[in-house]
Protein backbone atom coordinates (compact mmCIF):
# COMPACT_ATOMS: atom_id res chain seq x y z
CA UNK A 1 0.00 0.00 0.00
CA UNK A 2 2.19 2.38 1.12
CA UNK A 3 4.27 1.11 -2.28
CA UNK A 4 1.81 2.04 -4.51
CA UNK A 5 1.12 5.45 -2.82
CA UNK A 6 4.90 6.20 -3.11
CA UNK A 7 5.00 4.79 -6.82
CA UNK A 8 1.99 7.43 -7.67
CA UNK A 9 3.82 9.95 -5.68
CA UNK A 10 6.40 9.80 -7.88
CA UNK A 11 4.51 9.55 -11.10
CA UNK A 12 2.63 12.65 -9.83
CA UNK A 13 5.87 14.46 -10.03
CA UNK A 14 7.43 13.45 -12.77
CA UNK A 15 4.01 14.42 -14.51
CA UNK A 16 3.87 17.86 -13.28
CA UNK A 17 7.99 18.10 -13.96
CA UNK A 18 7.20 17.10 -17.40
CA UNK A 19 4.08 19.47 -17.71
CA UNK A 20 6.66 22.61 -16.81
CA UNK A 21 9.89 21.10 -18.67
CA UNK A 22 8.10 20.42 -21.90
CA UNK A 23 7.09 24.24 -22.67
CA UNK A 24 10.52 25.28 -21.86
CA UNK A 25 12.28 22.60 -24.47
CA UNK A 26 13.02 25.00 -27.54
CA UNK A 27 15.73 22.80 -29.59
CA UNK A 28 17.76 24.08 -31.92
CA UNK A 29 15.86 22.57 -34.86
CA UNK A 30 13.06 24.84 -33.19
CA UNK A 31 15.34 28.02 -33.76
CA UNK A 32 16.77 26.75 -37.10
CA UNK A 33 12.73 25.96 -38.34
CA UNK A 34 11.60 29.56 -37.14
CA UNK A 35 14.64 31.17 -38.65
CA UNK A 36 14.54 29.48 -41.86
CA UNK A 37 10.43 30.37 -41.91
CA UNK A 38 11.25 34.19 -41.23
CA UNK A 39 13.83 34.22 -43.94
CA UNK A 40 12.14 32.80 -46.46
CA UNK A 41 9.37 35.33 -45.84
CA UNK A 42 12.05 38.33 -46.42
CA UNK A 43 13.11 36.78 -49.26
CA UNK A 44 10.06 36.08 -51.00
CA UNK A 45 9.21 39.75 -50.58
CA UNK A 46 12.24 40.57 -51.75
CA UNK A 47 12.20 38.66 -54.89
CA UNK A 48 8.96 40.14 -55.61
CA UNK A 49 10.30 43.97 -54.94
CA UNK A 50 13.25 43.51 -56.86
CA UNK A 51 11.69 41.80 -60.10
CA UNK A 52 12.22 44.15 -62.42
CA UNK A 53 9.80 44.39 -65.45
CA UNK A 54 6.61 43.80 -63.48
CA UNK A 55 3.97 45.97 -62.75
CA UNK A 56 2.61 47.20 -59.59
CA UNK A 57 -0.45 45.07 -59.71
CA UNK A 58 1.48 41.81 -60.28
CA UNK A 59 3.88 42.70 -57.28
CA UNK A 60 0.54 43.59 -55.18
CA UNK A 61 -1.13 40.70 -55.61
CA UNK A 62 2.06 38.43 -55.19
CA UNK A 63 2.84 40.51 -51.70
CA UNK A 64 -1.13 39.48 -50.76
CA UNK A 65 -0.51 35.66 -52.11
CA UNK A 66 2.40 36.05 -49.21
CA UNK A 67 0.35 37.64 -46.89
CA UNK A 68 -2.29 34.67 -46.85
CA UNK A 69 0.57 32.06 -46.90
CA UNK A 70 2.58 33.27 -44.32
CA UNK A 71 0.16 35.74 -42.18
CA UNK A 72 -2.63 34.27 -40.03
CA UNK A 73 -4.72 36.88 -41.37
CA UNK A 74 -8.32 35.33 -39.23
CA UNK A 75 -6.37 35.90 -36.09
CA UNK A 76 -5.17 39.23 -37.05
CA UNK A 77 -8.09 40.76 -38.25
CA UNK A 78 -10.29 39.36 -35.41
CA UNK A 79 -7.12 41.41 -33.28
CA UNK A 80 -7.20 44.39 -34.86
CA UNK A 81 -11.34 44.96 -34.27
CA UNK A 82 -11.10 43.45 -30.73
CA UNK A 83 -14.18 43.11 -28.79
CA UNK A 84 -16.53 44.59 -32.01
CA UNK A 85 -16.01 41.38 -34.04
CA UNK A 86 -17.97 39.15 -32.10
CA UNK A 87 -20.72 41.84 -32.90
CA UNK A 88 -20.53 41.63 -36.35
CA UNK A 89 -23.15 38.95 -38.72
CA UNK A 90 -21.28 36.32 -40.39
CA UNK A 91 -21.59 37.41 -43.67
CA UNK A 92 -19.78 40.59 -42.02
CA UNK A 93 -17.21 38.54 -40.58
CA UNK A 94 -16.53 37.26 -44.33
CA UNK A 95 -16.37 40.78 -45.91
CA UNK A 96 -14.01 42.22 -43.21
CA UNK A 97 -11.63 39.33 -43.38
CA UNK A 98 -11.51 40.47 -47.24
CA UNK A 99 -11.05 44.28 -46.41
CA UNK A 100 -8.55 43.42 -43.97
CA UNK A 101 -6.29 41.33 -46.25
CA UNK A 102 -6.47 43.93 -49.02
CA UNK A 103 -6.00 46.70 -46.02
CA UNK A 104 -2.80 45.01 -45.33
CA UNK A 105 -1.13 44.13 -48.67
CA UNK A 106 -2.20 48.35 -48.82
CA UNK A 107 -0.87 48.89 -45.93
CA UNK A 108 2.72 46.88 -46.31
CA UNK A 109 2.77 47.75 -49.95
CA UNK A 110 4.29 51.51 -50.16
CA UNK A 111 6.76 50.12 -47.59
CA UNK A 112 8.12 47.13 -48.96
CA UNK A 113 8.68 49.11 -52.35
CA UNK A 114 10.53 51.33 -50.83
CA UNK A 115 13.55 48.31 -50.61
CA UNK A 116 17.01 49.54 -51.14
CA UNK A 117 19.43 46.81 -50.84
CA UNK A 118 18.86 46.76 -47.31
CA UNK A 119 20.51 43.51 -45.56
CA UNK A 120 19.30 41.41 -42.73
CA UNK A 121 20.03 39.55 -40.04
CA UNK A 122 17.88 37.44 -38.07
CA UNK A 123 20.15 37.90 -34.46
CA UNK A 124 17.81 36.41 -31.68
CA UNK A 125 14.89 33.96 -31.42
CA UNK A 126 12.77 33.78 -27.80
CA UNK A 127 10.11 31.31 -26.63
CA UNK A 128 7.75 33.73 -25.19
CA UNK A 129 4.91 31.42 -24.35
CA UNK A 130 3.72 27.71 -25.65
CA UNK A 131 4.01 28.18 -28.93
CA UNK A 132 4.97 31.86 -29.56
CA UNK A 133 7.94 33.06 -30.32
CA UNK A 134 9.79 36.88 -30.92
CA UNK A 135 12.33 36.96 -33.88
CA UNK A 136 15.03 39.82 -33.40
CA UNK A 137 15.48 41.02 -37.16
CA UNK A 138 18.29 43.85 -37.35
CA UNK A 139 17.55 45.58 -41.08
CA UNK A 140 21.17 47.00 -42.31
CA UNK A 141 22.70 49.20 -44.93
CA UNK A 142 25.96 50.64 -44.37
CA UNK A 143 26.30 54.42 -43.41
CA UNK A 144 22.87 54.29 -41.49
CA UNK A 145 21.84 53.35 -38.06
CA UNK A 146 20.54 49.89 -37.84
CA UNK A 147 16.84 49.13 -37.94
CA UNK A 148 15.36 46.68 -35.26
CA UNK A 149 12.60 44.42 -36.06
CA UNK A 150 10.22 42.04 -33.86
CA UNK A 151 8.27 38.78 -35.92
CA UNK A 152 5.75 37.61 -33.51
CA UNK A 153 5.18 33.64 -34.75
CA UNK A 154 3.00 31.48 -33.43
CA UNK A 155 3.36 27.12 -33.91
CA UNK A 156 -0.05 26.08 -34.93
CA UNK A 157 -1.55 23.12 -36.36
CA UNK A 158 2.51 21.73 -37.79
CA UNK A 159 3.06 25.20 -39.24
CA UNK A 160 4.37 28.68 -38.40
CA UNK A 161 2.48 31.66 -39.01
CA UNK A 162 3.15 35.40 -38.33
CA UNK A 163 1.36 37.33 -36.27
CA UNK A 164 3.15 40.70 -36.04
CA UNK A 165 6.00 42.82 -36.79
CA UNK A 166 7.06 45.49 -34.74
CA UNK A 167 9.73 48.23 -36.18
CA UNK A 168 11.37 49.56 -32.97
CA UNK A 169 9.26 48.80 -30.89
CA UNK A 170 6.05 49.67 -32.78
CA UNK A 171 3.82 47.01 -32.80
CA UNK A 172 1.76 46.95 -36.43
CA UNK A 173 -1.23 44.99 -35.48
CA UNK A 174 -1.60 47.14 -31.66
CA UNK A 175 -1.42 50.40 -33.68
CA UNK A 176 -4.29 48.77 -36.62
CA UNK A 177 -6.62 47.94 -33.12
CA UNK A 178 -5.50 51.60 -32.07
CA UNK A 179 -6.72 53.20 -35.47
CA UNK A 180 -9.65 50.82 -36.26
CA UNK A 181 -11.30 51.24 -32.67
CA UNK A 182 -11.71 55.12 -33.64
CA UNK A 183 -13.58 55.01 -36.24
CA UNK A 184 -15.87 52.12 -34.51
CA UNK A 185 -16.17 54.41 -31.97
CA UNK A 186 -16.80 57.91 -33.96
CA UNK A 187 -18.68 56.17 -37.04
CA UNK A 188 -19.17 52.46 -36.41
CA UNK A 189 -18.57 49.05 -38.63
CA UNK A 190 -20.44 50.59 -41.77
CA UNK A 191 -17.85 53.53 -41.60
CA UNK A 192 -14.83 51.71 -41.07
CA UNK A 193 -15.57 49.38 -43.80
CA UNK A 194 -15.69 51.71 -46.70
CA UNK A 195 -12.22 53.30 -45.20
CA UNK A 196 -10.78 50.06 -45.61
CA UNK A 197 -12.48 49.27 -48.80
CA UNK A 198 -11.04 53.19 -49.94
CA UNK A 199 -7.86 51.81 -49.54
CA UNK A 200 -7.73 49.56 -51.63
CA UNK A 201 -8.84 51.65 -54.10
CA UNK A 202 -5.53 53.70 -53.70
CA UNK A 203 -3.37 51.08 -54.65
CA UNK A 204 -5.10 50.18 -57.67
CA UNK B 1 20.78 81.70 -16.69
CA UNK B 2 17.33 82.99 -17.98
CA UNK B 3 16.79 79.33 -19.93
CA UNK B 4 18.07 77.65 -16.71
CA UNK B 5 15.04 79.86 -14.52
CA UNK B 6 12.65 78.47 -17.48
CA UNK B 7 13.90 74.84 -16.99
CA UNK B 8 13.40 74.97 -13.19
CA UNK B 9 9.56 76.62 -13.27
CA UNK B 10 8.60 73.66 -16.35
CA UNK B 11 10.40 70.93 -14.04
CA UNK B 12 8.28 72.65 -11.00
CA UNK B 13 4.77 72.42 -13.16
CA UNK B 14 5.77 69.45 -14.20
CA UNK B 15 6.17 67.70 -10.75
CA UNK B 16 2.94 69.63 -10.02
CA UNK B 17 1.22 68.21 -12.38
CA UNK B 18 2.27 64.86 -11.60
CA UNK B 19 -0.35 64.86 -10.00
CA UNK B 20 -0.95 63.81 -13.81
CA UNK B 21 -3.80 61.93 -14.28
CA UNK B 22 -2.02 58.94 -15.45
CA UNK B 23 -3.45 57.26 -18.64
CA UNK B 24 -6.67 55.87 -18.49
CA UNK B 25 -5.64 52.00 -16.79
CA UNK B 26 -2.53 53.18 -15.72
CA UNK B 27 -1.12 51.06 -18.37
CA UNK B 28 2.29 52.56 -20.30
CA UNK B 29 0.82 52.37 -23.82
CA UNK B 30 -2.92 53.46 -23.35
CA UNK B 31 -4.13 56.43 -25.09
CA UNK B 32 -4.63 59.28 -22.84
CA UNK B 33 -5.65 62.08 -25.24
CA UNK B 34 -7.96 64.51 -23.77
CA UNK B 35 -7.84 67.03 -26.10
CA UNK B 36 -8.66 64.88 -29.32
CA UNK B 37 -10.64 67.48 -30.48
CA UNK B 38 -7.57 70.67 -30.73
CA UNK B 39 -5.35 67.63 -31.47
CA UNK B 40 -6.80 66.60 -34.74
CA UNK B 41 -7.55 70.40 -35.82
CA UNK B 42 -3.76 71.24 -35.19
CA UNK B 43 -2.62 67.92 -36.56
CA UNK B 44 -4.18 68.28 -40.04
CA UNK B 45 -2.56 71.92 -39.80
CA UNK B 46 0.71 71.06 -39.36
CA UNK B 47 -0.15 68.43 -42.20
CA UNK B 48 -1.20 70.57 -44.33
CA UNK B 49 1.72 73.44 -43.91
CA UNK B 50 4.04 70.09 -44.15
CA UNK B 51 2.85 69.42 -47.46
CA UNK B 52 2.07 72.77 -48.97
CA UNK B 53 6.27 74.10 -47.14
CA UNK B 54 8.12 71.77 -45.95
CA UNK B 55 7.80 68.62 -48.43
CA UNK B 56 8.73 70.35 -52.23
CA UNK B 57 12.11 71.48 -50.28
CA UNK B 58 13.01 67.93 -48.77
CA UNK B 59 12.07 66.23 -52.27
CA UNK B 60 14.42 68.90 -54.10
CA UNK B 61 16.76 68.30 -51.32
CA UNK B 62 16.41 64.35 -51.62
CA UNK B 63 16.76 64.43 -55.41
CA UNK B 64 19.84 67.21 -55.15
CA UNK B 65 21.75 65.43 -53.07
CA UNK B 66 23.31 62.08 -53.27
CA UNK B 67 22.12 59.46 -50.70
CA UNK B 68 25.98 59.55 -49.39
CA UNK B 69 25.76 63.31 -48.91
CA UNK B 70 22.89 63.03 -47.14
CA UNK B 71 24.32 60.42 -44.61
CA UNK B 72 27.22 62.27 -44.08
CA UNK B 73 24.96 66.07 -43.71
CA UNK B 74 22.71 63.95 -40.86
CA UNK B 75 26.01 62.28 -39.27
CA UNK B 76 27.38 66.05 -38.44
CA UNK B 77 23.94 66.75 -36.71
CA UNK B 78 23.77 63.42 -34.66
CA UNK B 79 27.14 64.29 -33.25
CA UNK B 80 25.95 67.68 -32.72
CA UNK B 81 23.15 65.96 -30.60
CA UNK B 82 25.39 64.16 -28.47
CA UNK B 83 26.76 67.22 -25.95
CA UNK B 84 22.91 66.78 -25.43
CA UNK B 85 22.82 62.88 -24.48
CA UNK B 86 25.80 63.98 -22.40
CA UNK B 87 24.15 66.20 -20.48
CA UNK B 88 21.23 63.74 -20.15
CA UNK B 89 23.17 60.90 -19.62
CA UNK B 90 24.91 62.58 -16.17
CA UNK B 91 21.49 63.36 -15.09
CA UNK B 92 20.05 59.96 -15.75
CA UNK B 93 22.92 58.85 -13.31
CA UNK B 94 24.20 56.54 -15.79
CA UNK B 95 28.08 57.44 -16.35
CA UNK B 96 28.39 54.16 -18.47
CA UNK B 97 26.23 55.56 -21.43
CA UNK B 98 27.66 59.47 -20.45
CA UNK B 99 31.29 58.36 -21.42
CA UNK B 100 29.94 55.90 -24.75
CA UNK B 101 28.42 59.32 -25.72
CA UNK B 102 31.63 61.35 -24.71
CA UNK B 103 33.57 59.04 -26.57
CA UNK B 104 31.56 58.49 -29.23
CA UNK B 105 31.33 62.79 -29.79
CA UNK B 106 35.44 62.98 -29.73
CA UNK B 107 35.84 60.14 -31.94
CA UNK B 108 33.35 61.42 -34.65
CA UNK B 109 34.21 65.09 -34.07
CA UNK B 110 38.49 64.66 -34.62
CA UNK B 111 38.59 61.36 -36.70
CA UNK B 112 35.35 62.22 -38.68
CA UNK B 113 35.98 65.47 -39.18
CA UNK B 114 33.84 67.33 -37.42
CA UNK B 115 31.36 64.37 -37.47
CA UNK B 116 30.84 63.67 -41.35
CA UNK B 117 31.94 60.30 -41.04
CA UNK B 118 30.66 58.36 -37.98
CA UNK B 119 33.48 56.13 -37.30
CA UNK B 120 32.68 55.71 -33.62
CA UNK B 121 29.93 53.01 -34.97
CA UNK B 122 32.65 51.06 -36.17
CA UNK B 123 34.04 50.34 -32.72
CA UNK B 124 31.99 47.78 -30.63
CA UNK B 125 29.68 48.82 -27.52
CA UNK B 126 29.82 52.13 -29.27
CA UNK B 127 26.32 52.19 -30.31
CA UNK B 128 24.60 55.57 -30.56
CA UNK B 129 21.84 56.34 -28.23
CA UNK B 130 20.15 59.47 -28.24
CA UNK B 131 18.68 61.16 -25.04
CA UNK B 132 16.73 63.56 -24.81
CA UNK B 133 15.61 65.74 -21.35
CA UNK B 134 11.97 63.41 -22.20
CA UNK B 135 13.84 60.64 -21.58
CA UNK B 136 15.12 62.03 -18.19
CA UNK B 137 12.01 62.55 -17.11
CA UNK B 138 10.29 59.25 -18.07
CA UNK B 139 13.87 57.92 -16.60
CA UNK B 140 12.54 59.89 -13.05
CA UNK B 141 9.02 57.85 -13.60
CA UNK B 142 7.23 60.93 -14.47
CA UNK B 143 4.09 59.32 -16.71
CA UNK B 144 3.83 60.84 -20.81
CA UNK B 145 0.43 62.60 -19.56
CA UNK B 146 -1.51 63.73 -22.92
CA UNK B 147 -1.21 62.89 -26.11
CA UNK B 148 -0.41 66.53 -27.30
CA UNK B 149 -0.13 68.05 -30.89
CA UNK B 150 1.86 71.62 -31.23
CA UNK B 151 1.96 74.44 -33.35
CA UNK B 152 4.90 73.67 -36.19
CA UNK B 153 6.15 70.53 -34.14
CA UNK B 154 6.17 67.10 -34.42
CA UNK B 155 3.60 64.91 -31.65
CA UNK B 156 4.08 64.95 -28.24
CA UNK B 157 3.34 64.86 -24.65
CA UNK B 158 2.72 67.13 -21.89
CA UNK B 159 5.79 65.22 -20.63
CA UNK B 160 7.04 65.88 -23.82
CA UNK B 161 6.47 69.80 -24.08
CA UNK B 162 8.41 70.29 -21.04
CA UNK B 163 11.08 67.87 -22.11
CA UNK B 164 11.51 70.75 -25.50
CA UNK B 165 12.29 73.48 -22.85
CA UNK B 166 14.67 71.03 -21.24
CA UNK B 167 16.33 70.58 -24.37
CA UNK B 168 16.80 74.57 -25.17
CA UNK B 169 17.78 74.97 -21.23
CA UNK B 170 20.77 71.99 -20.71
CA UNK B 171 21.89 71.59 -24.61
CA UNK B 172 25.59 73.55 -24.53
CA UNK B 173 25.29 74.31 -27.91
CA UNK B 174 22.75 76.78 -27.22
CA UNK B 175 25.48 78.16 -25.02
CA UNK B 176 27.71 77.81 -27.42
CA UNK B 177 26.35 80.13 -30.06
CA UNK B 178 25.04 83.37 -29.56
CA UNK B 179 20.82 83.40 -30.65
CA UNK B 180 21.08 83.97 -33.79
CA UNK B 181 23.05 81.55 -35.19
CA UNK B 182 21.45 79.07 -32.64
CA UNK B 183 18.09 79.32 -34.27
CA UNK B 184 19.70 78.92 -37.79
CA UNK B 185 21.22 75.53 -36.17
CA UNK B 186 17.79 74.63 -34.86
CA UNK B 187 16.73 74.58 -38.30
CA UNK B 188 18.74 73.35 -39.99
CA UNK B 189 18.59 70.34 -37.20
CA UNK B 190 15.14 70.22 -37.31
CA UNK B 191 15.40 70.04 -41.12
CA UNK B 192 17.63 67.07 -41.33
CA UNK B 193 15.43 65.21 -38.83
CA UNK B 194 12.27 65.59 -41.25
CA UNK B 195 14.64 64.87 -44.26
CA UNK B 196 15.49 61.50 -42.02
CA UNK B 197 12.02 60.64 -41.13
CA UNK B 198 10.36 61.31 -45.06
CA UNK B 199 9.71 57.71 -45.83
CA UNK B 200 8.41 57.14 -42.28
CA UNK B 201 6.34 60.01 -42.35
CA UNK B 202 5.34 58.99 -45.81
CA UNK B 203 4.67 55.12 -44.78
CA UNK B 204 2.18 56.40 -41.78
CA UNK B 205 -0.49 57.85 -44.79
CA UNK B 206 0.25 55.49 -47.19
CA UNK B 207 -2.87 52.72 -46.84
CA UNK B 208 -3.96 54.57 -43.75
CA UNK B 209 -7.39 54.89 -42.63
CA UNK B 210 -7.46 57.15 -39.96
CA UNK B 211 -3.93 58.88 -40.21
CA UNK B 212 -4.04 60.76 -36.79
CA UNK B 213 -4.78 57.61 -34.62
CA UNK B 214 -2.39 55.75 -36.72
CA UNK B 215 0.47 58.17 -35.77
CA UNK B 216 -0.74 58.52 -32.55
CA UNK B 217 -0.40 55.10 -31.73
CA UNK B 218 2.69 54.45 -32.75
CA UNK B 219 4.05 57.44 -31.10
CA UNK B 220 2.45 56.46 -27.72
CA UNK B 221 4.43 52.90 -28.09
CA UNK B 222 7.50 54.61 -29.67
CA UNK B 223 8.28 56.44 -26.25
CA UNK B 224 6.78 54.21 -24.06
CA UNK B 225 9.26 51.55 -25.92
CA UNK B 226 12.05 53.69 -24.47
CA UNK B 227 10.70 54.62 -20.99
CA UNK B 228 12.25 52.32 -18.67
CA UNK B 229 9.67 51.74 -16.17
CA UNK B 230 7.82 50.41 -18.73
CA UNK B 231 7.12 46.61 -19.27
CA UNK B 232 8.36 45.37 -22.47
CA UNK B 233 6.10 43.42 -25.06
CA UNK B 234 3.46 43.02 -22.20
CA UNK B 235 0.76 45.52 -23.81
CA UNK B 236 0.08 43.00 -26.66
CA UNK B 237 -1.97 39.91 -25.34
CA UNK B 238 -0.99 37.40 -28.57
CA UNK B 239 -3.04 34.79 -26.98
CA UNK B 240 -5.51 36.94 -27.35
CA UNK B 241 -8.27 34.98 -29.45
CA UNK B 242 -6.33 31.57 -30.00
Amino acid sequence: MIKNNFTTQIKTIAFFLCLILIPSQFSSADEADIKKFVGNIADNIIKVVKNQGTSKDYKANKLLKIIKTNFDTPWMSKFALGRDYKTLSSSDKKKYKKLYEHYLRNTYFPILMKYNNESYNITKVVKTAANHYTVAVRIMKPGRSPIDMDYTVKYQGGEYKLLDMSIEGVSTIFTQRSEFSTILKQSGTDALFKKLSETEIEVY
Amino acid sequence: MQKIKLLLLSITILVHFNAFPESHDNSCYSINDPFENYNRKMFWFNKTLDKVFIRPVVGIYIKAVPQYGQDRVHSFFNNLRSPLTFVNNIIQGDGKAASVTLGRFIVNTFLGVGGILDFASLFDDMDEKKQTFDDTLSKYDIRYGQYLILPLLSPTTTRGAFGKIGDVALNPINYALHSKESLYYHLAETLDLRIQYNDLIKSTEEGSVDHYGKVRSMYIQYISRRDPNCPLNQYVDYSEYD
